[in-house]
């Protein structure tokens, strides 16, 4: 159980903390946490008045005056203030003054529950208003490890009558990674298989797998030989308007970089050495380290030759662009695989 | 589509119909004014779907209105008004031709304006064999004057964004609250059908309403469906959508025992109190204090940061218990505003608990305002 859970299971009518402050990038979480906590108050007092404010809008004022009113209908109010940036790291637009929630956290009134949410998964820890924030029930609701999320969006399926099956829920955290993200893609294949249990295949078709665009990762998978995901990846980045010209110059770089630590090893030279002499982040140099260990110096004197041969080829317009860099990892690769298959013999 | 109209009489149309042009919205043709040329009458209409508002003009002299050849077209709401505005008048002649283009010529001045296949413009509810009323636009501009701003602004919950209009046997009943205050405000109307209904009128649109009530007294037919109530007064129709859902029961907060009333001059308390939330601004939450003791009413406020006051108002009469107690300056200048009478009366049940405010010597309204915790 992670510790959200345990949050949630603490939420019992008769033990209910004035305030609460939820953070993190999960918003179905903070909403399932406030649809429970408006529960338990209801259970415990009867009818609930219930308020929301947005902090980037109203500032943190019509709050506090619902925090310091009677209400006419109820005598207990959930308060919810959204988006309270200032709990977080990150620069807020619009700079509202905190003091009077500073004030009230101090000393908040019993009879009411005041919710404090906002979209960070770290608070700014330096911050008075944290310091008093976290006097009170602080909770974490960001994404959690893949087992937890599992159980509960389980539950969540459950909850709502759809039967998923094991691998076919395991393929939408794969494609969503996120909560708040799953939760809608589940709601959608209900819709889908309208009571049958959903399957992978239904998955297959419905979830958009998630756009790999990250140059860095491709670059990875590229020298490293995991050729499915690296194939994949490049349709994603060209789909995404990266020009094939400019891949092949990272991947040239990337070579280079692997070349000269082949190099530098050989010299003696430390990384940071290295880093300094080809000016390059010592951290690029470690990563190109470790993607070059299984590869000989001979390899990447072909690789480059072929990456030149290629660039050389699109720039004279004998090739086009994504071709010649399918064609460089269908080759490159292709050696790969011979390595491997050479080393398991 | 061809007429000519005097431009002022079309500027005032399109004034009146424009506050229920659509601001934000995906359908573009609700961003303008639907005009309909019938062999008598011109008719303006716009409609954001939630709020509705259709004026005629006459043909005849007063309007200067002649139409040639009848028709329809939807005119961009903003362009279109600042062009009749500016015109150099006194006369506008509007001819619409193939493709919607329109021309809009006065004087010397003559604009083309890319208008709206009429047909595209949302249909207008339909009311028929519908509850019916008719009232005085004062009755019904005190009605709303005294009640609308008390709803709430937060779609929490969506009901309490409405008025509750209640009618029974020839008694009119407007009621708004936002849980923290409350307003209520009643009518008798003369002569009015017997029957009993409820509905639920957004505030917003019954403060744009009141705006386009004449300043003369002036009869208003109200209809209500179902879904959608319309006011008709004079030439202009006003429709507005209903909120659905059930009201809270007001009646059972409103506290009918008191412990302590006093009796003050409106316009000192409300004095005393605008220049107390002087000092207690936004981050004070506008807490304002009233401290009631043997004769006298103590309006005071205080903030670490800017100083504090403390001022004295006599009272007319008071009876039972001393008092101190703590509210939003804002909600009682809201509903001290909404009051006629030189004198009113206060009647609190102690400091934790919601006090009432109503007109001296009358009986058929009040306030309703929930105090602030004092810590």
């Amino acid at each position: 159980m992670w510790r959200y859970e345990q949050a949630v299971q603490a939420l019992k009518p008769g033990k209910l903390a004035p305030v609460y402050v939820l953070h993190g990038s999960e918003y179905s979480l903070i909403r399932s946490f406030v649809d429970q906590l408006t529960h338990a108050m209801e259970q415990a007092y009867g009818a609930v008045d219930q308020h929301r404010f947005d902090f980037e809008e109203d500032g943190v004022e019509g709050a506090m005056g619902a925090c310091c009113a009677v209400g006419l209908f109820a005598s207990h109010a959930l308060v919810w203030l959204r988006g309270v940036t200032p709990l977080s790291t990150a620069n807020s637009r619009v700079k509202h003054d905190t003091v009077a929630l500073e004030r009230y956290l101090e000393e908040p009134i019993p009879d009411h529950v005041l919710v404090l949410t906002v979209d960070a998964d770290k608070l700014d820890e330096r911050k008075r208003l944290v310091k008093l924030a976290q006097r009170h029930t602080v909770v974490h609701c960001s994404t959690p490890g893949e087992s937890d999320a599992l159980r509960w969006l389980q539950r969540y399926a459950e909850a709502r009558g759809v039967q998923v099956t094991r691998m076919a829920l395991q393929e939408v955290w794969r494609r969503t990674g996120q909560i708040s993200r799953a939760e809608t893609e589940l709601d959608k294949l209900a819709v889908w298989c309208d009571g049958r249990p959903v399957e992978v295949e239904d998955v297959d078709m419905l979830i958009t797998p998630p756009p790999e665009d990250d140059v860095f990762a491709w670059l990875d998978d590229v020298v490293s030989g995991r050729v499915d995901r690296a194939f994949r990846t490049l349709r994603d980045l060209t789909t995404g308007g990266r020009d094939p010209v400019g891949l092949l110059a990272l991947l040239q770089r990337q070579i280079r970089l692997m070349a000269w630590t082949k190099v530098g090893a050989e010299r003696g030279w430390t990384t940071k050495q290295l880093a300094s002499r080809v000016a390059a982040h010592p951290f690029a140099v470690q990563e190109a380290s470790r993607q070059a260990r299984s590869l000989s110096l001979r390899q990447l004197e072909d690789w480059m030759l072929w990456a030149c041969d290629a660039d050389y080829a699109v720039k004279s317009g004998r090739r086009d662009g994504r071709h010649a860099l399918e064609l460089w990892m269908a080759k490159a690769t292709g050696v790969m695989h011979a390595q491997v298959g050479h080393r398991k013999r | 589509m061809r007429f000519t109209v005097q431009q002022a009489a079309l500027s005032a149309l399109i004034q009146t119909v424009s506050k229920a042009v659509a601001v934000r919205t995906t359908k573009h043709v609700l961003t303008g004014i639907l005009l309909e040329a019938t062999s008598d009458r011109l008719v303006g209409t716009a409609y954001d779907l939630e709020l509705g508002i259709q004026d005629t003009l006459p043909a005849g002299d007063d309007t200067g209105l002649q139409i040639m050849e009848p028709g329809a077209i939807v005119l961009p709401a903003r362009t279109f008004a600042e062009v009749i505005r500016k015109l150099p008048g006194p006369n506008v002649s509007i001819e619409v031709h193939s493709n919607y283009m329109t021309d809009i010529t006065s004087g010397s001045a003559q604009f083309h304006l890319h208008g709206i296949d009429a047909a595209e413009f949302p249909q207008l509810p339909i009311f028929h064999a519908s509850r019916q009323l008719t009232l005085s636009s004062r009755t019904l501009e005190t009605l709303i004057r005294t009640t609308a701003f008390a709803a709430s602004s937060s779609e929490v919950r969506p009901v309490l964004t409405g008025v509750y209009v209640e009618y029974q046997d020839g008694r009119l009943v407007f009621t708004a609250t936002d849980a923290l205050r409350l307003a209520t405000r009643s009518a008798v109307i003369p002569e009015a059908p017997e029957g009993e209904w409820r509905a639920i009128l957004p505030a917003k649109a019954l403060q744009e309403f009141a705006k386009i009530l004449p300043d003369a007294d002036v009869p208003v037919t109200l209809q209500f469906t179902d879904s959608h109530g319309l006011f008709a007064v004079g030439t202009t129709r006003f429709y507005t959508r209903m909120i659905q859902g059930s009201y809270p029961d007001t009646s059972r907060i409103i506290p009918t025992v008191f412990r302590t009333e006093v009796i003050m001059p409106t316009d000192a308390l409300a004095g005393a109190i605008d220049r107390a939330a002087l000092i207690a601004r936004d981050r004070e939450n506008h807490m304002v204090r009233l401290e009631v003791t043997a004769n006298q009413v103590t309006v005071s406020s205080s903030s670490p940061e800017i100083g504090n006051v403390s001022e004295q108002v006599d009272v007319i009469g008071k009876t039972g218990d001393d008092l101190y107690i703590s509210f939003n300056a804002r909600y009682v200048l809201d509903a001290l505003r909404a009051t006629d009478t030189a004198d009113l009366v206060v009647r609190f049940n102690g400091a934790s608990s919601p006090f009432v405010i109503c007109e001296s010597g009358r009986d058929d309204g009040l306030q309703l305002i929930s105090p602030v915790l004092m810590r």
